[in-house]
C-alpha cells in the first residue's frame, strides 16, 4: 500500500480523498493556491505546499508544479479528484514517466475514454446500442445537414473534444442548424481549441443514467448499480440519486453488463462511470466514460456500503477487488443536492463572498460533503459547489423526507445559494413521483 | 556592516517572523535572536528612503544559488541587483529555472539554504530597494 498520496485537487473533493487516506494510514499532501491558504484541505492534509496564484491554469493545472512537489514531499502516488488535470492522459502519462502512481485508469484507457468518437466505437464493438450520430467530428456546415438529414431532427450539437455541457446546442429544425452551427464550433474552439462537433440524435424525454464501476489491474470488473442524473441545468446535474426510481432489477443488470462490456472493451482501470440516455420505453444508448471520480459517488456509496475513493486507492496499490458482483447489493435509497454558489433567482449566476453565518444539517440519514465553514471566503476562480448534501433512506420517500428537512436545516448566509431550487424541487409532485427526465427543471417554479 | 545594516538586519527578521538570523561577510559575522515572546514591533521610519523587496519563487521546486554544484553564487550579500537580471535558480525536475529579479537594489539577505525546496511565493532574496 502507498505511504503518501498527493491529492491535486481542492474543496470537498480535495478533504473526501484526505479522509479516504487517513482511514486507510496513509499521509495525504495537499497542495493549493494562494487563493486557498485558508481552506480546509490545507488544514487536514498532514502537509501541504503552495502551487501558485489563484487562477486554476497556474495552479490546479499547473502540472510542472504538482509533479516538482510529488518529487521534493516523496509521493507514491498522485490522486487527482475530478476536474482538473483528472482526465488530461498526458498527465497521466507523465506521472508514470516520473515513477508516480496516477489514481485512475491507464494514460491510454483515459484517451479512449476522452475521445468521444473513440469510445462509441468501442460501445459498438462491445455490442452496446449508442445513440445514432456521426462517426467522426464534423468540420463544416454541409456535412452537419446531410448527417442531420440521416438520423432526423431534433439533434444535439456538442463539441467533440470537450465535455461539461459546453458548447451544448440543440437544433429543431434544418435552418436551426444552419443558425448554430457556427455558434457551437466557435463555442468549441473557445473552450477546447478544437472547432470539431459531433452530432447526434436528441432523444427527449430522455433519462440520463450512469453505473458506476470498479476494474482492477487483473481484469476483474463489478458494477455498483446507477444513478439517476437527470435533473440537470444545461447539462450541469443538481440532483442525483441512486437507485434510479425508473430503473427496474432486469433493466439494472442489462446497463450494468453493457458498462462492463465497454470498460473491458477499453481495458478501463479503476472507478469509472459510464453514462447512458435511457428513453420512456428503457432503450438505452451509449453516451460516453468518465474516467475518474464523479462529484455524486456518494449516493452510491450510501446504498452498497463501498467506499469508492477507498477503493480507488486500493486497486492503484496493486490489489485486487475484494468484492465480486454477487457481493454489491443495493440497500434503500439516497439523494445528493449540489448546493452552488449560485444565484436561482438570476439565472444561477455564480456568486463568490464570505460565508457569514453557517449551520450545517445533521441527524439520521444526512451526509454533508464540504470544505466550508463560517468565515469561509469563496474565491472566485472555481467551480460554484459549496457542499452535496446525502440523504439516505430505507426507502425513496424516507429519503425526501430527510432531504426536505435538512434542506430547512441548512442555513448559508453571506451569499446566494441553490438551497431555495432545491426545496422547491424536492417537493415538486413530479419529482416526489420519480416522474423526472432532462426536461424537470424548465417546468419548475422556486 | 554598520548600525545600519543591523537595523535592516532586525527588520527582515521581524518581517518573516524568524527566531533567529545569522550573516556572515568578510571580516565580519552578526546573529540576531529573538525572544519567544513577542516582542514591540520595530518602529519604522515613514521617511525612510529605502524599503526591503522581497523576490518570490515564481515555482515550486529547489532553491539553487548557483546553476551547478560549486560555482560561484550569483549574488551575496551586498551585490547590487539590476531589474530584470537573473539572481538564483530553481531546479524542478532536473532543468534549473532562472529567478529574474523584479526590482533594482542591494542584496540584503539570502533567505534560504542553497539546496532548500521552496513553494510558489515563497521568499527567497530580500533586496534593499528605494521606495517607489
Amino acid at each position: 500500500m502507498f505511504k503518501k498520496i498527493l491529492i491535486a485537487n481542492r474543496g470537498e473533493i480535495a478533504l473526501r480523498i484526505i479522509r479516504a487516506c487517513k482511514e486507510l494510514g496513509i499521509q495525504a499532501v495537499a497542495v493549493y493556491s494562494e487563493a486557498d491558504e485558508n481552506s480546509l484541505h490545507v488544514r487536514f492534509a498532514d502537509d501541504e505546499w503552495c502551487i501558485g496564484p489563484g487562477p486554476a491554469k497556474l495552479s490546479y493545472n499547473k502540472w510542472q508544479n504538482i509533479i516538482s512537489t510529488a518529487e521534493i514531499k516523496g509521493i507514491d502516488a498522485i490522486h487527482p479528484g475530478y476536474g482538473f488535470l483528472s482526465e488530461d492522459p498526458d498527465f497521466a502519462q507523465i506521472c508514470a514517466d516520473c515513477k508516480i502512481k496516477f489514481i485512475g485508469p491507464s494514460p491510454e484507457a483515459m484517451k479512449l475514454a476522452g475521445d468521444k468518437f473513440a469510445a462509441k466505437g468501442a460501445a459498438r464493438k462491445a455490442g452496446v446500442p449508442v445513440v445514432p450520430g456521426n462517426t467522426d467530428p464534423i468540420k463544416d456546415l454541409d456535412q452537419a445537414v446531410s448527417v442531420a438529414r440521416s438520423i432526423g431532427y431534433p439533434v444535439l450539437l456538442k463539441a467533440a473534444a470537450g465535455g461539461g455541457g459546453r458548447g451544448l446546442r440543440l437544433a429543431s429544425s434544418e435552418q436551426g442548424l444552419k443558425d448554430l452551427f457556427p455558434i457551437a464550433q466557435a463555442e468549441a474552439e473557445a473552450a477546447f481549441g478544437d472547432p470539431g462537433i459531433y452530432l447526434e440524435k436528441f432523444i427527449n424525454p430522455a433519462r440520463h443514467i450512469e453505473v458506476q464501476i470498479l476494474a482492477d489491474e487483473y481484469g476483474n470488473i463489478v458494477y455498483l448499480g446507477e444513478r439517476e442524473c437527470s435533473i440537470q441545468r444545461r447539462y450541469q446535474k443538481l440532483i442525483e440519486e441512486a437507485p434510479s426510481p425508473f430503473v427496474n432489477p432486469k433493466l439494472r443488470e442489462r446497463l450494468g453488463r453493457a458498462a462492463i462490456a465497454v470498460a473491458r472493451e477499453i481495458k478501463y482501470t479503476n472507478a469509472g462511470t459510464v453514462e447512458f440516455i435511457v428513453d420512456k420505453d428503457g432503450n438505452f444508448y451509449f453516451v460516453e466514460i468518465n474516467a475518474r471520480i464523479q462529484v455524486e459517488h456518494p449516493v452510491t456509496e450510501m446504498v452498497t456500503g463501498i467506499d469508492i475513493v477507498k477503493e480507488q486507492i486500493r486497486i492503484a496499490a496493486g490489489e485486487k477487488l475484494s468484492i465480486s458482483q454477487k457481493d454489491v447489493e443495493i440497500r434503500g435509497h439516497a439523494i445528493e443536492c449540489r448546493i452552488n454558489a449560485e444565484d436561482p433567482k438570476e439565472n444561477f449566476k455564480p456568486a463568490s463572498g464570505e460565508i457569514v453565518a453557517l449551520n450545517i444539517p445533521g441527524g439520521p440519514g444526512i451526509r454533508i460533503d464540504t470544505h466550508i465553514y463560517q468565515g469561509y471566503v469563496v474565491p472566485p476562480y472555481y467551480d460554484s459547489l459549496l457542499a452535496k448534501l446525502i440523504a439516505y433512506g430505507r426507502d425513496r420517500d424516507e429519503a425526501i423526507a430527510r432531504m426536505r428537512r435538512a434542506l430547512e436545516e441548512f442555513v448559508i448566509e453571506g451569499i446566494p445559494t441553490t438551497i431555495p431550487f432545491h426545496k422547491a424541487a424536492i417537493s415538486d409532485e413530479r419529482f416526489i413521483r420519480g416522474d423526472i427526465d432532462t426536461g424537470f427543471v424548465d417546468g419548475l417554479m422556486f | 556592516m554598520n548600525a545600519e545594516d543591523i537595523r535592516k538586519l532586525v527588520m527582515i527578521a521581524c518581517d518573516l517572523n524568524l527566531l533567529e538570523l545569522e550573516v556572515e561577510g568578510e571580516g565580519f559575522r552578526v546573529r540576531i535572536k529573538r525572544s519567544p515572546t513577542p516582542s514591540p514591533p520595530v518602529h519604522r521610519e515613514d521617511k525612510a528612503e529605502a524599503e526591503i523587496h522581497y523576490i518570490k519563487a515564481p515555482l515550486v521546486g529547489t532553491f539553487r544559488i548557483s546553476r551547478s554544484p560549486g560555482e560561484p553564487p550569483l549574488v551575496s550579500v551586498g551585490s547590487d541587483v539590476r531589474d530584470g537580471q537573473v539572481v538564483c535558480y530553481i531546479e524542478a525536475m532536473r532543468i534549473p529555472n532562472e529567478v529574474i529579479s523584479d526590482r533594482k537594489g542591494k542584496v540584503l539577505q539570502i533567505l534560504l539554504e542553497d539546496g532548500t525546496p521552496v513553494q510558489y511565493g515563497q521568499p527567497l532574496i530580500a533586496l534593499e530597494v528605494e521606495r517607489e
